[in-house]
């Protein structure tokens, strides 16, 4: 039987420790968050075959570890990305490994620096009118046939938003699991980088067709606000009725007048940072700080909270520019290459960091060892506020982590990191 | 700069397919209130379709085929 009074004060308690990081407060103890995607899947013996069109079932195969081990905070509590949409337009973009849970993706992005100028002029028409035929099959056809590839792509469509409605208040009310992410953010250079130009074409476009990516850059800008809006309203879709003011508000003043939008302080905004390493300190400096700077002032100023996976390894000359520019307590920083001891003397001056306990560890090492790591983490990181427990990367594959460790140290975390 | 358009596009369409899907909307909004064919509400819908309203809704269902 499901003691959901009991879940409420739980859900409260936790998620108010994640408020409380991100807003510069120490905590009652330090949180402890996952970083888990599909093998949340593998933890429960499902695939992502298994759940695909059963929502209830997708929900509850995702929570199952957060019965058994302990967590603050859910990072997802669904599989980010619908494969069915896909394929049903002709992709095979996004696919699942042979275990049937690891997901994975290829790079398909068919934009040639041609095609600056008329991005440019209106992005989000192009990308509607030209980039999608080019990079769906089903796509490319007579309107006739468009339309009929439109109409099976509703249903997928709506079957990904009912995952992630379904996930997150099955995590609320069952679990009292607070979930962290709620929207996304994507910063303009990436947004070429992950899904117009690709990895090589932006790097050989940052050299050689300068001039006409900064512009198209400029022009993608309030596409990229507009996005960040839209999925967090999406994504914070309120389960009960307390915040049904706070979506029509916003519905009608920030989507239909296009307002400025109310953003909540919880759950955070991802921001996956894809471009940083492959850029030097004054490429970095150039082309994608000023933007990175905007975006967490204006999540901030809106009473948001950006959530910014620092992917690969930014260094350290990266990681003070971000400190001195970006605003105090706007931004909760996950780490993964970089060293989380150093960036806590950087970053972690003004904001909050996340991650440090490393994944090939908790899969490769002793008990005794993790727990010692985890020791450090919280005595180091965690010593005055300002910290999320957590793996520096996520989980994805059956054999990513030793579950034994990985109970371990979270238990250890939880106890002891009591302020 | 490489000119170079990529080859593989269906170019022979008289409508766009932000049109071909807005058509589609439109219809089913014009089969459940058929009173949106008449006097003022096909011009409002007019303005409805190519508002920032529509635009957001748009751009959200390209960025999750994208993602």
């Amino acid at each position: 039987m499901v003691d959901f009074s009991k879940n409420k004060s739980v859900y409260a308690e936790k998620k108010q420790r994640m408020i409380d990081v991100a807003n510069g407060k120490t905590p009652d103890r330090i949180p402890v968050c996952s970083f888990i995607e599909s093998y949340a899947l593998a933890y429960a013996g499902t695939t992502i075959k298994d759940v695909e069109g059963h929502l209830i079932k997708h929900a509850k195969s995702y929570g199952e570890i957060y019965k058994d081990i302990y967590f603050d905070c859910a990072y997802v509590s669904y599989l980010t990305h619908s494969l069915k949409l896909g394929k049903v337009l002709g992709s095979e973009v996004f696919f699942a490994s042979d275990d049937g849970v690891t997901l994975q993706h290829k790079e398909d992005c068919p934009m040639t620096p041609a095609d600056y100028e008329k991005i440019s002029k209106d992005p989000v028409m192009w990308i509607l009118d030209e980039f999608l035929p080019r990079k769906f099959p089903k796509f490319d056809a007579s309107n006739e046939d468009q339309l009929k590839a439109f109409f099976a792509s509703l249903p997928p469509f709506l079957e990904f938003a009912g995952t992630l409605v379904v996930g997150n208040l099955y995590f609320e009310k069952f679990l009292g699991m607070p979930v962290v992410v709620g929207g996304s953010a994507e910063m303009p250079l990436d947004f070429y980088f992950d899904f117009l130009r690709g990895f090589k074409g932006t790097t050989i476009d940052i050299r050689r067709n300068k001039e006409a990516l900064l512009e198209a850059k400029e022009a993608i800008k309030d596409y990229c606000y507009d996005l960040t809006k839209m999925t967090h309203l999406m994504m914070t879709m309120p389960p009960h009725i307390k915040t049904l003011p706070w979506l029509l508000d916003n519905g009608i003043n920030a989507v239909i007048r296009g307002g400025e939008p109310k953003l909540q302080e919880f759950p955070w905004i991802l921001n996956p940072c894809h471009m940083p390493p492959f850029l030097s300190d004054d490429q970095f400096e150039e082309l994608y700080l000023d933007d990175f700077v905007e975006f967490a002032t204006y999540i901030q100023n809106h009473g948001g909270h950006m959530f910014t996976v620092l992917e690969g390894q930014w260094g350290e000359k990266k990681l003070q520019m971000l400190n001195e520019r970006v605003p105090k307590n706007s931004v909760t920083f996950v780490v993964e290459n970089d060293d989380i001891f150093e960036a806590k003397k950087t970053l972690g001056k003004n904001n909050s960091i996340m991650g440090g306990m490393p994944l090939s560890m908790l899969r490769n090492g002793t008990k005794s060892e993790c727990i010692d790591y985890a020791k450090k983490l919280i005595n180091e990181v965690g010593i005055d506020g300002g910290y999320v427990f957590a793996t520096d990367k996520v989980l994805l594959a059956p054999g990513d982590v030793d579950l034994k460790n990985y109970a371990a140290v979270n238990e250890f975390v939880h106890v002891y990191g009591q302020y | 700069m490489n000119n170079t358009l990529p080859e593989y596009k269906y170019d022979k369409n008289p409508k766009t397919l932000s049109e071909v899907m807005i058509g589609f909307v439109r219809n089913i909004l014009e089969t459940i209130c058929p009173l949106l064919k008449y006097g003022p509400f096909p011009k409002l819908l007019d303005k409805l379709f190519a508002s920032q309203f529509a635009r957001s809704f748009l751009g959200s269902y390209a960025m999750l085929l994208l993602m």
